[in-house]
């Protein structure tokens, strides 16, 4: 059956009502999303990878809890992302604390090529930066969501996002400068 | 004009939201720390934006799909030949421990001896049919039993019981029938027990 026409509640009934195909479906149009979004916030494509198919393992056995009236799939499927990353990190207990962004960061953008600032070197930075600025980062400057999305995808205020997200630019800003020097991107600008 | 202020705008304005304005690109032109605050976050924005490139490019690790739908419970359609025997042994396995329960005399039960030990769940939980077992005739009447069921029946008979040991047992809720057979059934939420 081809459900590519689909409306994604309609999918969520036929999967809830059993129906295999109709989960492939959803797992298909939001898996890019989601992988994406594990990306942004661990750095790390194989935890990413994780944490895509750990949502969809748990959709399986929660499916009853998306409720449309309360948003899009989308946005539920990326709050589940959220909490099953949070309580895996938490599992690992593997926070750098801040004070070693800049180093561990730094260390690869001094090998960045006289193009830019080093995008492994931004990608290690957002990963350490507290949670509350690494999803506003991730969520409205990678993924380009606007500040109403995102505040409804965190639970916040619109104001609470785009200050949150102004605090986490400052502070990627502030642990690359040093380190980067005249040949990056941005150390070119601070000239 | 207050530099910090304006530190919001130019962000905004970085990120290619919004329009400077002539008051704040004369400001911008004349304050050398607002312009690098600008250039920065430009420059900023530029290598986040490659990054958004990078991780849309970035592949799914091999096998993510095959193992989420390899997740997929199986369907009770598809159940082997075997179900069914499982299923009439979880009956007879229920109807032999109601008879225990019960003892040898004949008669139905009196309501107050089961009534201490059965308690109406505070959360509703359907019955489930155990399957291949005859339905209940309309006139018949039926009674609840609870018991300890073992997991490893239930799992066998087709059930989904998610528990850490599938060697022990799990308390549920059994309707039996005048004949003394077991017709439906449902698990006990540990909140109810």
């Amino acid at each position: 059956m081809d459900f590519s026409s689909s409306s994604d509640g309609w999918l969520m009934q036929r999967f809830r009502a059993g129906d295999r195909e109709a989960f492939a479906e959803i797992y298909r149009r939001r898996h890019a999303a989601l992988f994406r979004f594990g990306l942004g916030m661990t750095a790390d494509r194989g935890k990413a990878g994780e944490l895509t198919q750990d949502v969809f393992v748990w959709l399986i056995h929660h499916a009853a809890q998306f409720d449309p009236a309360r948003g899009d799939l989308g946005a539920f499927l990326a709050g589940v992302a959220r909490k099953l990353l949070y309580h895996r990190e938490r599992d690992e207990r593997r926070w750098l604390p801040l004070a070693e962004t800049a180093e561990a960061a730094g260390g690869q953008a001094d090998e960045a090529d006289a193009g830019g600032v080093d995008t492994e070197a931004l990608r290690l930075a957002i990963a350490r930066l507290p949670d509350h600025y690494r999803e506003a980062v991730v969520l409205c400057d990678l993924e380009s969501r606007s500040y109403e999305e995102a505040a409804e995808l965190l639970g916040c205020a619109v104001g609470t996002v785009r200050s949150r997200l102004h605090r986490a630019r400052e502070l990627l800003a502030r642990k690359l400068r040093p380190k980067v020097g005249p040949k990056n991107e941005i150390g070119r600008a601070c000239r | 004009m207050n530099c910090q202020d304006e530190h919001g705008r130019l962000m905004e304005l970085a990120r290619g939201q919004g329009e400077a304005g002539p008051e704040l690109e004369a400001h911008l032109a004349g304050c050398e720390e607002c312009r690098r605050f600008f250039d920065e976050q430009a420059a900023l924005g530029a290598a986040l934006a490659r990054l958004a490139q990078e991780n849309a490019a970035a592949p799914l690790p091999a096998g993510v799909e095959a193992r989420v739908l390899a997740a997929w419970p199986a369907q009770p359609a598809a159940w082997p030949l075997w179900r069914p025997i499982a299923a009439a042994a979880l009956a007879a396995s229920l109807a032999a421990a109601v008879f225990l329960a019960r003892g040898p005399a004949s008669g139905p039960p009196a309501r107050a001896a089961l009534a201490p030990s059965v308690e109406i769940p505070s959360v509703e939980i359907p019955f489930v049919e155990i399957p291949f077992v005859a339905p209940l005739a309309p006139y018949e009447r039926a009674e609840v039993e609870r018991m300890d069921v073992p997991v490893a029946a239930l799992v066998a008979a087709g059930f989904e019981v998610h528990v850490v040991d599938t060697a022990g047992t799990v308390k549920a809720d059994v309707l039996v029938g005048q004949d003394g057979r077991a017709h439906a059934i449902r698990l006990i939420a540990e909140a109810n027990r």
